[in-house]
Formats: C-alpha cells, structure tokens, sequence
C-alpha cells in the first residue's frame, strides 16, 4: 500500500513520521542520532529507502549517515569535504577577508537518477558531489570562482543551502547561497553564472543591484517548468521565467514579504506557498498568527491559509529547509517550526493538522511517497 | 607512540571519523574535544609520547572526549 514518509531534521536529531496513504495516523520514530542537530535529510528520487542525513555538533563536527532500509538503520559515510585547491578568501563580518573553512552540510540533493550519487551544499559556502554512495566527496569548485571573494556570511553563517536539479537538464543545477545569491550551471558544475539580476537589496548592500551579496533564502521549482523559478529572498518574494536570468518581484498583497521557505504545488506549477515572518529582527510570525500563504497565480496575488493554523500567541520560525510537499492527490504540503510542531495539510492547504508537537526545533522536512 | 600516531591510526581504520577530531586540514584538535590519558589532559601536546611514561603497563585508555560545554551555532 502508498505510504508517505516525512523525514525531519531537527536540533537534537531526526525524525521520521509515516503514514498510509490516507495521511489520517501517523507513527513516530526517532530520535535518530540523538542530541546531534540533523540539518536535513533526504531520500533518493530512485530508490526511496536510501537516505541521506547531515548531523553535527559543536563537539565532534560534520558526519554524513547514510540509510538502505528507508531510515530503520544508518552508516556512517564519508567525512571529508575538502575544498579543492588553495581555497582562498571571502568577505568577513567586519569587512577583512576570511579563509574558506569547512563547517557543515546544510543540504543533501540526491540525484535524479543515480542513488549513489548526491550534491552537498555545506558552510562555508560550497558545493560538493559524491558518486559513491557518500563515502567520497568532490568540491564542484567553479562556482567558488564567480567572485567569491565577494561572498559572505548571513546571519546563520555562509552557506550553501539550495540545491535544485533540473529534471529535463541533467547539466542545469540551480543553488542558493546566503549571502551571496543565486547561481546556474550549464556544464553540469564545471563553470557557474551568477543569476541574480532583478533581485534589490537596498538596506543590505551599498550597491542594491550588484551581480553577487543578495541573501537569498530559499528557490523553488515545478519539474514540470524547470525554466521558472521561485525564490523567497531576504525579503520580496520573486519570480523568474527565464531560469533565473532576470527576476521579477511577485510579493503582491502579502503581509510581509520577509521568509524562508518557499514551495510549489506538486500538480500545479502556478500556486506556490510561503510563511510570512514579521521582519529580519523578529524570526516570527505577524500579529503572533502562524498563516502560510498561498497563490495559484504563480505570485502577487496570495490567500492566508489559516485554518488548523494557531492565529494567536504564535511566535515560531520557519527555517528554510523546513517546508515540503508531497505528489499525492490532493497535494500534502508540509511544514515544521522552531517551536517543535509539524503540520500537514491533505488539501493542498486548505485545513491543517499538527501531525507532531513538541519536537525539538526543526530545521528541516522533506517527503517521500512510498510505492 | 605520540597522540598524533594514535589518531592516525584510528582515522585510517574509520575512515568516516576524519573531521570529528581534528581539522582535515590543518591537523588542529576541534576546540571542543579533548584528549585523556594516565589521568592527565593531554589535549595540547598532539607530539606527547602516551605509552611510556604513565608508570603503568601500556594498557591504559586513551580517552577522545567531548569538552564540558555546549554546543554552538544556530541551533544552539
């Protein structure tokens, strides 16, 4: 029987939610790699029951896990990002030229096609890809050529948290980096556009048009419309049909136009789904009411989706990884909060339910369906 | 036998441990681990030899601990 499987990173370890199909009952696992922060996991498009995971710790860093039996046991995989070269300098907080270090992986994009190979998005802001299961790992380091000097850190640390693979494309790769922007390949990593016109950042930098420095949170895209691209920036929402070469801003009616995550509909390429945050000050949501917002228009136009939601006294966070959807229909959207709750919606948004309460902070949801 | 050669070893025999003890790079020990033996912190002396030297028979542990603290960054 079609199940569904939400896999959830948090502050003190993983996660994984399943359901049938029906997405009614949920059975709780976890905490796997307990007291370590799991920044996210993810399952291959090919094989479901391979998972990939990133955990650290203050203590003892970065380890990559790696599940064949859909989560029920891990391997430890490898553990070496090394950045390719002399890796050289970036901007610092206090305006001085930092070395590139290695601190941790944000994001793991399985492929498409090939569930031994896996992209890793890590801090300092880099990318990696594995051919092997996650036991060796390459640094694509053209991308730390397209003026990387330039880039530098947010406030959650430089890093490198999209990844998106282009389904009809496998040279197009799209990922996101705070605080550095948007960036494509078309060679399959080998050499990387920054992709970032369009895009205002007026009080966070000096020249609020430039190439590379926009805090970019989270890209979006249809498989369906690889060529059109969502972004939830720093603050505005924007919108791209030309696979990021110019963006427009699509913002329109919503309350704060400030977020992280940012989805779309797994059956209709025009309605998309954010979280509104307050402000980059204050990490929650408007009014103390938890709304996501969605539109079928492709952007401008936005509803509050709100029932199920608490709409008082809610001062939780979205983090950017931390919104999924599933290809069930009707659409489940998913999403999880700083306060440990996960809701879900098997109507595309509709009406919420808290499948989860009382976790520590997520950090990140993703879905699976099951066969 | 120095603490550089021991974790050597072990890196070699786990391989998935590279990183979580010392930098890759620079060798240097992870601010937040710290390394036991013969009842003494010998965190800083990556070149001390720590089989001779205890006054025992070279059979005491040798520890690889997390430091008394908390974690960092944004998670907290």
């Amino acid at each position: 029987m079609a199940g569904v499987r939400v896999l959830v990173g948090t502050r003190k370890g993983a996660f994984i939610l399943t359901s049938d199909s029906k997405r009614e009952q949920w059975e709780v696992s976890g905490p796997y790699f307990a007291g370590w922060e799991v920044y996210h996991l993810k399952g291959s498009p090919v094989n479901p029951d391979r998972l990939y995971a990133s955990q650290s710790t203050g203590w003892f860093g970065q380890l990559i896990q790696v599940s064949d039996d859909g989560g029920k046991s891990w391997t430890p995989a490898g553990n070496e990002f090394l950045y390719e070269g002399t890796p050289g300098t970036h901007l610092w907080y206090d305006g001085s030229q930092h070395p590139w270090e290695f601190k941790r992986v944000w994001h793991l994009e399985p492929s498409l096609t090939d569930p031994d190979t896996v992209f890793a998005g890590v801090e300092d802001a880099a990318l990696f890809r594995s051919s092997d299961g996650g036991k060796t790992w390459q640094e694509l380091a053209g991308l730390r050529n397209v003026k990387g000097g330039l880039w530098q850190p947010g406030a959650g640390g430089m890093c490198l948290h999209t990844i998106l693979l282009d389904p009809s494309n496998p040279n197009r790769i799209y990922i996101a980096i705070s605080a550095a922007g948007a960036f494509r390949t078309d060679d399959g990593g080998e050499t990387w556009l920054p992709i970032n016109k369009g895009l205002r950042s007026d009080y966070e930098l000096p020249d609020p048009t430039a190439d590379v420095g926009h805090c970019v949170h989270n890209l979006a895209m249809h498989s369906s419309q690889p060529g059109v691209l969502f972004m939830q920036k720093h603050w505005d929402v924007m919108r791209s049909d030309n696979a990021g070469d110019m963006w427009h801003e699509v913002s329109g009616n919503l309350p704060s136009d400030f977020g992280f995550p940012i989805a779309v509909h797994a059956h209709e390429p025009e309605t998309i789904y954010v979280v509104p945050i307050k402000s980059d000050s204050e990490h929650y949501p408007p009014d103390g009411k938890l709304r996501v917002y969605r539109s079928r228009t492709g952007g401008n136009e936005w509803e509050a989706l709100t029932d199920g939601l608490p709409q008082e006294n809610c001062y939780v966070n979205i983090l950017r990884d931390a919104m999924a959807v599933d290809t069930m229909d009707p659409c489940g959207v998913y999403f999880g909060t700083t306060g440990g709750q996960v809701y879900a919606s098997t109507d595309a948004g509709d009406h919420w339910t808290a499948i989860v309460r009382d976790l520590p902070a997520v950090l990140s949801v993703e879905v699976q369906v099951l066969p | 036998m120095t603490q550089r050669s021991v974790i050597d070893a072990l890196e070699a025999a786990y391989p998935m441990l590279r990183g979580t003890i010392r930098d890759t790079v620079k060798q240097q020990r992870r601010p937040m681990v710290r390394f036991f033996a013969c009842g003494q912190d010998l965190s800083n002396e990556p070149g001390r030899c720590v089989a001779a030297g205890c006054g025992g028979e070279g059979v005491e542990p040798y520890l690889i601990v997390g430091a008394m603290a908390g974690g960092t960054n944004r998670a907290g």
